[in-house]
């Protein structure tokens, strides 16, 4: 029923996706093309060929931050399903199904993003506060970390075997080892989307913020105490939200 | 139809954090236990409603990583008829193929079963998971006390002396985990 060669292969490929993810993202920002990685400049990909470039971007970018917190997920399940000839293939429905989400909110950003240049362009009150978008947004990813939500969302992926013995319900196994993979998913967005929202307050494009949140993102998901870290990041949010309100408010600027 | 099965399971162990061991986390020795109440369900045609079954191990996380934990008994309730518990034997080995038999794949081989009083009165999170005298598990939500609820629990799993399982004597404040949740299995 075992085959050996399944033995032992899996994290190591896994990682080597994950470090290919990474030096790729560390050369597109290096390469002259680095401005399509760049939240603060999404204005220059409008317009639907450049939207696909965004979403390519965006898509690297999650699978290389994203991917190694959801690792015991994936290689609960890759064990699980040793035994079957499937197997590649449920793991590959498992791995498209969790990355279509989070494809599906880089194109909510998109829209949002696009929404709100507009917005901005076409409504002075909101052009005369724009300064507080970037304060805003990280104050908001600070408050997210005290919701009940984003407990009941990391919970749910601190418990891969559990998450797996739920939803994994035997018939129609392909289809629903692709709904495993939107479902874990899901709570993987519902853990993380605040965080992965920073990059707009701080401008992505840039591999180094881009390890340090992943690094947290993989610790409060992974480590025996990670759920410990979850509060101390909120306050550090807050303060940090509080500490750009201060710096770019054109009235706190009369302060400095 | 080979089993349709519905109920609920619990997963605990020893495991700092979250239960890593069946994914072949590296921690050293680590007592887990899994285990199935099943609320409504038959296997090859037997019905197998109300019967518990549950597989312990102590294990090195190492070991279920590279080929599943050591040879384990499953245990049946002790009510369950001759008839039951070979349908559960042969599901829970893996000989029926579906999502049983993908959860097998965790267990190493299962010898054969033993036949224990299980106590599951596990339900939304608080309760106690007892099998035999050698295994306990009270499972409190861990997080009651900051408001939320929620399913992943402190427990403290104990054992008697001289029984095959030995769970590490950590101090309940470690906050062991216990995850419970809703199963339906069909194959």
């Amino acid at each position: 029923m075992q085959a050996p060669a399944n033995r032992g292969y899996f994290p190591p490929l896994m990682g080597s996706l994950i470090a290919l993810a990474w030096l790729a993202l560390w050369a597109w920002g290096e390469s002259p093309h680095a401005r399509f990685l760049s939240h603060h400049h999404l204005d220059e990909v409008r317009g639907g060929g450049l939207m696909l470039v965004f979403l390519a971007g965006w898509t690297l970018m999650t699978f290389a931050m994203m991917l190694p917190t959801s690792l015991p997920l994936m290689t609960s399940f890759h064990t699980l399903t040793r035994w079957r000839t499937d197997q590649g293939r449920l793991v590959a429905l498992l791995l498209v199904g969790y990355f279509c989400v989070w494809t599906l909110f880089g194109v909510m950003i998109y829209v949002g993003d696009w929404i709100l240049h507009h917005a901005v362009e076409h409504n002075t009150w909101i052009q005369a506060n724009a300064w507080a978008l970037g304060a805003l947004t990280v104050t908001l990813a600070g408050l997210y970390q005290f919701t009940p939500l984003k407990y009941h969302c990391l919970d749910k992926c601190r418990s891969p075997l559990s998450f797996i013995m739920e939803h994994w319900r035997g018939r129609h196994d392909q289809a629903q080892a692709f709904r495993l993979g939107v479902h874990h998913g899901l709570f993987c967005l519902g853990c993380c989307w605040s965080l992965m929202l920073l990059m707009f307050a701080i401008g992505v494009g840039n591999v180094g913020w881009m390890l340090a949140l992943a690094t947290v993102m993989a610790i409060e998901k992974n480590m025996p105490w990670g759920r410990w870290i979850s509060a101390p990041l909120g306050v550090l949010l807050l303060s940090w939200g509080l500490a750009l309100f201060i710096s770019t408010a054109p009235w706190g600027a009369a302060y400095w | 139809m080979a089993y349709q099965l519905e109920g609920r399971s619990l997963e605990a162990c020893t495991c700092e954090g979250y239960c890593p061991c069946w994914a072949g986390h590296e921690h050293e020795g680590c007592g887990t236990v899994l285990s199935w109440h099943i609320d409504s369900g038959t296997i090859e045609g037997v019905d197998v409603s109300g019967r518990a079954v549950a597989i312990a191990a102590n294990t090195t996380c190492s070991s279920v990583a590279n080929g599943g934990a050591a040879r384990a008994p499953l245990y049946v309730d002790e009510e369950a008829t001759p008839d039951q518990e070979e349908a559960l034997l042969k599901a829970w080995s893996g000989k029926l193929g579906g999502p049983v038999a993908d959860l097998a794949q965790l267990f190493g081989e299962v010898t054969g079963t033993e036949r224990a009083p299980i106590v599951f009165s596990v339900d939304g999170g608080k309760g106690t998971l007892a099998i035999g005298q050698e295994i306990k598990a009270d499972t409190a939500p861990l997080w009651e006390a900051e408001g939320r609820g929620h399913t992943i629990h402190g427990n403290v799993l104990s054992t008697a002396s001289g029984s095959t399982v030995e769970w590490s004597e950590d101090p309940p404040s470690q906050g062991h985990d216990a995850v419970q949740v809703s199963f339906r299995f069909e194959a």
